[in-house]
C-alpha cells in the first residue's frame, strides 16, 4: 500500500516536486551553458546557489510530506486507519528518494554522459553523489519531519542546528573539518544513517518521540564534533592506517638569507597574512600539494603562545609556491632560488604577537603525486575531446591575454587529480617547462563526484608562443604516491617581519 | 466481550489521568462513557485505539491487546471524534478514494447512500467544510466499510440540533450488529439508544450499568413530612444529594425498589404524609452524581 500512499502524497504535494525538479534542471542547464571553461565565472556562484536551493526546497518538501501524516499527533486521521506504519515509513522514504536521490542521479549522470565521460564511472559517481544527497538532505529532513508536528516546530529545530553550527564556527575560528576528507565524510554519513534509521524506526515503530528527539540531539552534537574537529584529525586517522610515508620526496626549510628578498616580492593582501620564506628541494618527478599547516608560536623562553591549524592564503599570483591552489610544489619550483608560502593567521593572534620575537614552527601536511602515464594529444582550439585519464579537454586562446593558451579539462570521474602539460615540437621533444595543476575537488572512493557538475577544473595555462592549440601536447597523469609531514622552523622572528609591508 | 478494560492506569508525568479503570462492552451493545470535562473519556478512547498507551493495566479490543492492534483490527473499527484531524488539503471525494483501498469490505453503495443523505460536496477541500460537515465526512469514512465496532468521541459537540439528529439517525440506521462505544456530553440525545452507561469521574469509574438497571434503580424521591423537615442524623448510603424545602425533603435514591421504599422511608422518618418517586433522565442522573462527587471533594 506504500505506493498508494505515495500517489496520494504526490498528488497533494506535486508543486514541491516540480520546484525541486525545476531547480535541478536549472542547475544542469547552467552547467551545460558554462561548458568546460566555466564561463561566465559569475554563473559558478549562481550555480552553487541553485544547488543549495535545490537541497533546501527538497528538504522542505520532505518535511511537509512527512507532516501531512504526522507521527507526533494524537488526533490525525491516519492513526485510526488500517495503514501499516511500515507502509507509511516506506512511502515517506520513497518520497525523500524521489526528490533527492533520483533527480541527482539522473541529471548528474546525464551531465557526465553529455560531457563524454565513460558510462560506468559516470554511473558510479552520480550514484555516489545521489546517495550523499539522500543521506545528507533526505534523511535529516525525514528525521525532522517525524519528530515535529508542524512547520514552525521543524523550522525551530533547523534553526537550532544552524545556531549550533554557527556556534561551532565561532568557537573554532572557522576551522571546519575538510568535508572532502574521507574519514570525516564517512563519519558524518555514518552518524546521519544511524541516527536517521534509529529515529525512523522509533517513530514509525513505537511513536517514541521523546527518545527520537534525544537521538536527534545526540546525533547533532556528534556531527558538530566531527565537523569542527580540526582537520588534522582526518590526517591522524590516515597516519594510524599506515598511509603516511616516513620518507618525503620534498625538503622544506626556512630561507633565512633571502628573507628580505622574498618578502619584498610578496603582495600584502590582508593584514593577518604572513609569508614564510622557504627553500624547496623537491623530486622533479613529483607534485606535492599542501593539505594543511599547523602553526605553533613560542616565545624566546620557550613558552607556547599559539598552536592551531591555519589555512593557506588564497588568491596569490601564479608562479609563487603558494598559488591559487593553496600550495603546489613541483619540479618547476626548483628553478626558483627562493619561494614564499602565504598563510592566514587569525587576526587577533596576529595583532597580539606581531611584535613579539619568537620561534615559529610550521608542520606541513602534504601529499605527493607521482607521474602515472603520459599521453600525446592534439587539442586544437575550440574542439572538446575525450582524453584518457583526464576526461574531456579543450584549448582556447586566453580571452584577456593572447600570449596564453588555456587548457581546460572537465575531469572524468576517475581522472588524475593533477596534470602536467607541455607543448611538443615536431621531433616530439617538450618546448619549455611543463605546466602543472591539481584539481581542487576531492575524490571519494576513487570517484571524482564533482567532475559531474564542477566545470572549470584542471586548468593549465600554456605559452601561446610554444604553439599550444596548434602543436600536439604531452599530458601527464599523476597518482597519489604518499602523504607525509614536513616541519619548518623559523628560529627567531617577529610576525611583522614576515608581512609584505616589512619588505618594502 | 468486544472491549475489555482491566485496572487501567494512565499517567502524564506526575499527573494520574486514569486510575483503576475497568469496564467491558459486549458485542452489539451501545456503551456510553459519560463524565465531566477532564474526567478521562478521551484518554480512555485514545488508549483503546492505540493512539496512547496505558501506563498500567490490560485493555483489549476484539480480543487483541490495544497496543497490538493491527491493520486487520483497525479495518473493523470506525472512529469519529470531535478532535479528529482529517487531511484538510484533500477534497472529500479524493479522501474517500484514498481510504477505499485500505478496507476490503468497503461498501461503495453504502458510501454513496450516505453521501447523498449528507449532501456532501465531493470537490470541496475538507478544510473548507464546517465542523458539522467534517463530522459527516468522518462518519461516512467510519461506516462505509461496515465496521464491527464504532467508537465515537464527543461526536456531537458544538453541532446544531438538526445536524446532531441527522447524525444520530444515520448512526442508528446502520447500528445493526454494530457495537458502539460513545463518549458524549449530549446525554439527552444518546439516552434514546445507549444500552450501557459508565460514569467516569476524575479518572475513576464510579459506576457501570445497563440503562435499564440505571433507570430502574435511580429515582428522585420527594417525602412530604407531617411537620417541618429535619434531615436525619445518618443517611442511608444509597440516598444522595439531599435537600429540604418546608416540610418536603428530597433526595436521589440509587438503589430504588418500589416494594421496599415505604419501609425504608418509615424507618428513617417515621410517619410521612406523602412519598413521590420520579424516574430521572440520564442528564439528571449524571449531574446528580457529578454534584455529589464535587461536594465530597472526590
Amino acid at each position: 500500500m506504500w505506493l498508494h500512499i505515495l500517489k496520494k502524497d504526490l498528488k497533494l504535494h506535486w508543486p514541491y516536486v516540480a520546484a525541486v525538479l525545476a531547480l535541478k534542471v536549472a542547475a544542469v542547464w547552467m552547467i551545460q551553458k558554462m561548458g568546460i571553461f566555466a564561463e561566465p565565472p559569475q554563473w559558478l556562484l549562481l550555480h552553487a546557489f541553485i544547488d543549495l536551493a535545490f537541497a533546501v526546497v527538497a528538504g522542505f518538501a520532505i518535511i511537509v510530506v512527512v507532516q501531512s501524516d504526522p507521527v507526533v499527533s494524537n488526533n490525525d486521521d491516519w492513526l485510526i486507519r488500517p495503514i501499516r506504519r511500515s507502509d507509511l515509513a516506506l512511502d515517506k522514504i520513497a518520497f525523500a528518494a524521489l526528490v533527492t536521490l533520483l533527480p541527482t542521479f539522473v541529471f548528474d549522470l546525464g551531465v557526465g554522459l553529455m560531457h563524454g565521460l565513460d558510462a560506468l564511472p559516470a554511473i558510479g559517481a552520480s550514484a555516489y553523489t545521489a546517495l550523499v544527497i539522500f543521506i545528507g538532505v533526505g534523511l535529516p529532513a525525514l528525521a525532522v519531519g517525524t519528530i515535529t508536528a508542524s512547520w514552525p516546530q521543524a523550522a525551530g529545530i533547523v534553526f537550532a542546528v544552524v545556531l549550533a553550527w554557527i556556534g561551532g564556527f565561532i568557537v573554532t575560528n572557522g576551522e571546519m573539518a575538510d568535508l572532502g576528507n574521507w574519514p570525516v565524510q564517512l563519519a558524518l554519513l555514518a552518524i546521519l544513517v544511524i541516527a536517521g534509521a534509529l529515529i525512523l524506526g522509533l517513530q514509525y515503530g513505537r511513536r517514541n518521540t521523546a527518545t527520537s528527539r534525544g537521538v536527534f540531539a545526540v546525533a547533532t552534537i556528534c556531527a558538530m564534533a566531527v565537523i569542527f574537529t580540526p582537520r588534522i584529525a582526518g590526517y591522524l586517522i590516515q597516519r594510524v592506517n599506515g598511509n603516511v610515508a616516513t620518507t618525503s620526496p620534498i625538503r622544506l626549510s626556512f630561507d633565512d638569507q633571502s628573507k628580505a628578498d622574498v618578502i619584498g616580492k610578496a603582495q600584502q593582501f590582508m593584514g593577518s597574512v604572513i609569508y614564510v620564506p622557504l627553500k624547496v628541494a623537491v623530486d622533479p618527478n613529483r607534485i606535492v600539494t599542501i593539505n594543511n599547516v599547523i602553526l605553533s608560536i613560542a616565545s624566546d623562553d620557550g613558552k607556547p603562545l599559539f598552536l592551531d591549524t591555519i589555512s593557506l592564503a588564497s588568491g596569490h599570483p601564479l608562479r609563487q609556491v603558494s598559488n591559487v591552489l593553496g600550495g603546489i610544489f613541483d619540479g618547476a619550483s626548483n628553478g626558483h632560488k627562493s619561494n614564499y608560502q602565504a598563510v592566514n593567521l587569525p587576526s587577533d593572534v596576529f595583532a597580539k604577537f606581531k611584535n613579539t620575537p619568537g620561534r615559529l614552527s610550521l608542520i606541513y601536511l602534504l601529499s605527493s603525486y607521482a607521474p602515472a602515464a603520459t599521453i600525446k594529444a592534439t587539442l586544437p582550439f575550440g574542439v572538446p575531446q575525450k582524453v584518457a585519464g583526464f576526461g574531456v579537454c579543450e584549448t582556447r586562446l586566453n580571452p584577456v591575454n593572447d600570449q596564453v593558451v588555456d587548457l581546460y579539462c572537465f575531469p572524468a570521474t576517475n581522472s588524475s587529480k593533477c596534470i602536467a602539460a607541455t607543448v611538443l615540437d615536431p621531433a616530439g621533444a617538450s618546448i619549455g617547462a611543463p605546466q602543472t595543476r591539481c584539481s581542487t575537488t576531492s575524490t571519494q572512493w576513487g570517484l571524482n563526484t564533482a567532475a559531474l557538475t564542477g566545470p572549470g577544473q584542471l586548468v593549465v595555462e600554456l605559452p601561446a608562443a610554444n604553439g599550444a592549440g596548434i602543436r600536439p601536447l604531452a599530458l601527464t597523469t599523476y597518482k597519489v604516491a604518499s602523504h607525509f609531514t614536513q616541519t619548518v622552523v623559523l628560529p627567531r622572528v617577529r610576525l611583522t617581519d614576515l608581512t609584505g609591508s616589512a619588505g618594502s | 466481550m468486544i472491549i475489555e478494560a482491566r485496572n487501567i492506569e494512565k499517567r502524564f508525568g506526575g499527573y494520574k489521568a486514569l486510575s483503576g479503570l475497568s469496564f467491558s462492552v459486549a458485542q452489539g451493545n451501545v456503551y456510553a462513557l459519560i463524565g465531566a470535562n477532564g474526567a478521562g473519556k478521551t484518554t480512555t478512547i485514545k488508549m483503546m485505539m492505540n493512539i496512547m498507551t496505558p501506563t498500567r493495566g490490560d485493555l483489549t479490543l476484539m480480543g487483541a491487546p490495544s497496543r497490538k492492534l493491527t491493520s486487520h483490527h483497525l479495518s473493523q473499527i470506525g472512529y469519529v471524534s470531535e478532535s479528529q484531524v482529517l487531511p484538510g488539503q484533500m477534497a472529500v471525494g479524493a479522501y474517500l478514494d484514498y481510504l477505499r483501498p485500505f478496507y476490503s469490505n468497503w461498501d461503495e453503495a453504502l458510501e454513496k447512500t450516505m453521501l447523498r443523505r449528507f449532501k456532501l460536496p465531493m470537490e470541496r477541500k475538507i478544510r473548507a467544510l464546517s465542523q458539522g460537515m467534517r463530522i459527516k465526512v468522518a462518519l461516512v469514512a467510519a461506516l462505509a466499510f461496515k465496521p464491527k465496532l464504532l467508537v465515537l468521541d464527543e461526536p456531537f459537540s458544538g453541532l446544531d440540533p438538526l445536524v446532531r439528529d441527522d447524525l444520530i439517525e444515520s448512526v442508528l440506521s446502520h447500528a445493526e450488529d454494530l457495537t458502539i462505544f460513545i463518549s458524549s456530553h449530549e446525554l439527552n440525545e444518546i439516552q434514546g439508544f445507549v444500552s450501557n452507561v459508565g460514569f467516569l469521574n476524575q479518572g475513576r469509574l464510579l459506576f457501570e450499568n445497563s440503562i435499564e438497571v440505571l433507570n430502574a434503580r435511580v429515582r428522585k424521591i420527594r417525602v412530604t413530612l407531617q411537620s417541618t423537615a429535619r434531615p436525619p442524623d445518618t443517611w442511608p448510603g444509597a440516598w444522595i444529594d439531599p435537600g429540604t424545602s418546608g416540610n418536603v425533603l428530597s433526595f436521589v435514591h440509587t438503589a430504588f425498589a418500589e416494594d421496599r421504599l415505604a419501609s425504608e422511608i418509615a424507618a428513617v422518618f417515621g410517619g410521612v404524609k406523602f412519598v413521590q418517586a420520579e424516574p430521572m433522565d440520564l442528564r439528571s442522573i449524571f449531574t446528580t452524581f457529578a454534584r455529589v462527587q464535587q461536594m465530597n471533594g472526590g
